[in-house]
């Protein structure tokens, strides 16, 4: 377990050079100059060349490449913001607690909400508790997230007067966010756990269990929930990861000063150090929330256990042998 | 594993992840407050000869703090009740529509960071929005030398920052070079500053001396040195220490920042501009980029004013009848900009420029543009631009609308009818470059239309790259480049350009009122002036220096057209009447 953890974690190196060569390349492709953002149109020919060199924007595309390699992997520094002259990591430092909470709060409300719902939608196949949340579960996945976030604008804060629609605040500001983005997971949650649900309550473990006349509650928590959960795991992580990377749209909407938000800002104003910094740390959150995931799969299915015990043992075999 | 770990596991994990999300959302809370300004006024020692009291007969010499910040949206009157009579302060919760990192003077660039940047520290110059002429605020005197670029000027003596550090030539000849050397940068239209005296100094500009040049292009402003390299530019970034007549009292990067009084400005209040001397105690800008959010914000009475750029976007507020737009006239300069860069078709062939000029039809333009308000130029070309030639000079008589003639000179320019396609550039004001379009296609000219993103709009135009385009719109005058022949609805000798309207939350009385008026009677006028009295909310206009609160300010509006009702009254707030005829 520990071998593959450490396998896992080195996996993640070359993953996030990747992710930073990548986003280097395609700012550099991008059309428009920092330079103009910077000096606005009051400037001359001349200053915008001499900034342009002195920024080293002139240099061929390989030499920018290294050094931004090097400042970011040798210094462990992402550069100072274009248009504010603030350190990135500063900026980002700051705005990731608030993108980090709308991420976690907005999964654990669609766990807790989408998972009684699949449960029962399960237990009652066919009736209106079934289909109903399935309808809704429907909806909630095939909707974009920004149209259904500008909805909850239109009815919350501008029909009934009740939550703000953008900023921060007090609690009340949080709400809308994140009933957005909860809702594509709650969805997800409900129709993965009422699959998951089905076909573990057709297992002959569930049917001995009823014939030996245990409780029905007793069946579907003690027997049949557990072993329905662990594709949800899975599913967890990517939507954790998923509320992580569309959280550009949601705090664009509700004007929260996250990472998406100022990731947004920046590609808007080609602002290069904030978005490179940006996209590496989106990544490397992402890369860490799929990491955990896998490292939690391996720990509670006792088979995903076994696969590694026994490639162990074979080793250990091979090497006795 | 057994069935009973995994289930303990899971509700361990459920609860693990409650707990993980409970923490994060107090660290994120906390958080919030990481960039809260905490300016204290104590330390000032400077003369201060002007806080007696405000144009607008705020108690300022009293009002030290704003001990409790309540700018809720609650209210009995439609809006914000911390504004208006029945308040003890004056607050105003604006739109920043560009968001803002840093409070740091030497990074607060752009229109709206700017305006920011002169609430905070003093400027050298400003220019009343009822004149073009600029207005020495930290300047006492100053006049030019015989090259018509150099300015020998001379400082007040007694400015000083919020921590009594007086502000000297070395602090000026400081910034200078702590912008161009350290941070790359560039003073806008300032080449380079001299110092002759503790106060006094020369600038040497770009261009020629014209009305309102130096209010509009010079970006020194006064930072103290001392304070600045004390605080860092950390510190400086969410906790300035400033020379301005505001003070930051709270700031979250790229969310919102609040400005409040200093209440010990150095300077005489009288000596303002009138735009500067508002009587605004506290003032809130929230970051909202997206129009459809402002509009929202709006609606829902979160802002009590936003002051619209763009003639066109007032459908986009106005349409679901939730929202307030008032309009005055617009005179933006719009300019049509022909790419001059030698080799381009325009540079060397009068005959297609006069063609193009002929070929358009001014007043539908106006009209698409600014409702019919503005005129067309009598000018294809001024002095002032790049790739000027005296052979461009005009009469001065209004360039007009010649379809005919217009044919003549393309067929003199060496083009057949549908045989000549320009590319044209623009970032804004669609409607206007529509009528263009239409217009060209008459003569046979085609455009092939490209509307740009601001960046890519700059970059383009900066560059005058052939292959990129051949015409640009524009509603504001490029300097020293290589483009540049224009001409446009506004005459661009003149300074004056005058915002285009300003919308607030929904009132119906009021709505019914303002429209009566535009086309009525002076009984009309003052009806509608009097409930804009009682909503105070309405009428503050946005200006340089936060907003001009009016309702202790105007005592009559005579206008001749009650569309400038709402903005010129507000330009015009610190005179008691204000007249239109």
């Amino acid at each position: 377990m520990i071998r593959y953890a450490f396998k896992r974690i080195l996996m993640l190196i070359p993953v996030i050079i990747g992710v930073t060569i990548l986003i280097f390349t395609l700012m550099y492709l991008v059309p428009g100059d920092p330079v103009a953002s910077i000096l606005g149109s009051d400037a001359e020919p001349w200053e915008y060349e001499q900034l342009r060199e002195a920024m080293g924007l002139n240099k061929p595309y390989i030499v920018r490449l290294f050094n931004y390699i090097v400042q970011v992997y040798v210094h462990l520094d992402l550069g100072q913001s274009y248009l504010s002259g603030v350190s990135v990591s500063t900026e980002i430092f700051g705005r990731l607690p608030r993108t980090l909470m709308l991420g976690f709060i907005s999964t654990f409300v669609s766990l807790i909400i989408g998972i009684p719902l699949g449960i029962n939608a399960a237990v009652h196949q066919g009736t209106v508790h079934d289909w109903l949340p399935l309808s809704v579960a429907l909806l909630g996945v095939s909707m974009p997230g920004f149209w259904f976030a500008l909805m909850l604008v239109v009815l919350f804060s501008i029909k009934l007067g009740w939550l703000p629609a953008y900023g921060m605040g007090g609690i009340q500001y949080w709400i809308l966010p994140i009933m957005s983005g909860a809702f594509h997971g709650i969805a997800m949650n409900a129709r993965q756990t009422r699959a998951s649900m089905l076909e573990v309550l057709g297992q002959d473990y569930i049917v001995m269990a009823r014939s030996k006349g245990m409780p029905e509650r007793d069946v579907i928590f003690k027997h049949a929930l557990p072993n329905a959960m662990i594709p949800l795991i899975t599913l967890m992580g990517g939507i954790l990861a998923n509320i992580f990377g569309g959280g550009m749209l949601t705090e664009t909407i509700f004007s929260i000063p996250g990472v998406g938000y100022y990731m947004v800002k920046a590609v808007n104003q080609r602002d290069y150090p904030a978005v490179q910094g940006s996209v590496l740390m989106l990544s490397i959150v992402f890369s860490i929330v799929m990491l955990l995931t896998d490292l939690v799969m391996a720990a509670v299915d006792p088979r995903v256990k076994a696969q590694f015990a026994s490639r162990a043992a074979k080793k250990k075999k091979e090497a006795d042998a | 594993m057994t069935d009973l770990t995994r289930r303990d596991f899971l509700k361990y994990m459920g609860l693990g992840a409650a707990g993980v999300a409970g923490a994060v959302a107090l660290a994120a809370c906390g958080g919030n407050n990481a960039n809260t300004a905490t300016n204290s006024e104590g330390g000032n020692t400077a003369s201060n000869p002007g806080t007696g009291s405000s144009a607008g007969g705020s108690s300022i010499d009293t009002a030290e703090t704003v001990t409790s910040l309540d700018l809720t949206t609650s209210g009995e009157k439609n809006g914000n009740v911390t504004m208006g009579p029945d308040s003890d302060k004056l607050t105003m919760v604006a739109v920043a529509a560009k968001t803002f990192e840093t409070l740091d003077p030497f990074f607060l660039g752009g229109s709206m960071n700017a305006r920011i940047k002169t609430m905070l520290w003093t400027p050298l110059w400003d220019m009343p929005y009822s004149g073009s002429e600029d207005k020495g605020i930290a300047v006492k005197e100053w006049s030019f030398e015989d090259d018509g670029k150099t300015v020998v000027f001379e400082l007040y003596d007694n400015i000083v920052d919020m921590e009594g550090n007086n502000y000297t030539m070395d602090d000026m000849m400081w910034f200078a070079d702590y912008t161009v050397n350290v941070l790359g940068k560039n003073l806008r239209d300032v080449l380079s500053v001299e110092s002759t005296g503790k106060y006094t100094g020369k600038l040497h500009m770009k261009q020629k001396y014209f009305p309102g040049y130096l209010s509009s292009s010079v970006s020194i402003v006064c930072v103290t040195q001392k304070a600045y390299e004390a605080a860092g530019d950390e510190g400086f970034r969410s906790n300035p220490v400033t020379t301005g007549r505001y003070k930051a009292i709270d700031f979250v990067s790229g969310a919102y920042a609040v400005f409040q009084q200093t209440y010990k400005y150095w300077g005489d209040l009288e000596a303002l501009t009138p735009q500067r001397a508002a009587n605004v105690d506290v003032c809130r800008y929230d970051v909202i980029t997206e129009e459809s959010q402002i509009a929202t914000a709006l609606r829902t009475n979160t802002i009590q004013a936003y002051d619209i750029q763009v003639s066109t976007a007032e459908d986009f507020y106005a349409d679901p009848g939730n929202v307030n737009v008032f309009k005055f006239p617009a005179l933006f300069p719009s300019f049509l900009m022909f790419n001059m860069y030698p080799g381009s078709k325009f540079a060397d062939n009068k005959a297609l420029r006069e063609a193009v000029a002929y070929a358009i039809n001014w007043e539908d333009v106006a009209y698409a543009a600014t409702m019919g308000y503005g005129s067309s130029t009598g000018v294809i070309g001024h002095e002032a631009l790049a790739g000027y030639n005296k052979d461009w000079e005009t009469d001065g008589s209004a360039i007009h609308y010649d379809p005919d003639l217009a044919k003549q000179k393309l067929e003199e320019a060496g083009y057949k009818p549908g045989e000549l396609t320009l590319k044209f550039s623009y970032n804004q004001t669609p409607n206007e470059f529509a009528v263009m379009q239409e217009n060209l296609s008459q003569i046979g000219i085609n455009l092939e239309m490209a509307l740009l993103d601001e960046v890519t709009y700059l970059d383009k135009r900066n560059r005058a790259d052939l292959l990129e385009w051949d015409l640009m719109g524009s509603d504001f005058v490029p300097k020293g480049f290589v483009t540049n022949i224009l001409f446009g609805m506004g005459d661009i000798t003149s300074a004056q350009q005058w915002d285009g309207q300003i919308c607030g939350a929904h009132d119906e009385e009021v709505g019914e009122l303002v429209l009566a008026a535009r086309y009525g009677t002076q009984e009309d006028i003052d009806k509608a002036y009097h409930a804009l009295m009682d909503r105070l909310w309405y009428i503050p206009r946005f200006n340089g220096n936060g907003f001009i609160g009016a309702y202790n300010k105007i005592e009559r509006v005579v206008v001749d057209s009650s569309q400038e009702l709402c903005g010129q009254a507000c330009l015009f707030a610190d005179d008691y009447d204000v007249f239109y005829k």
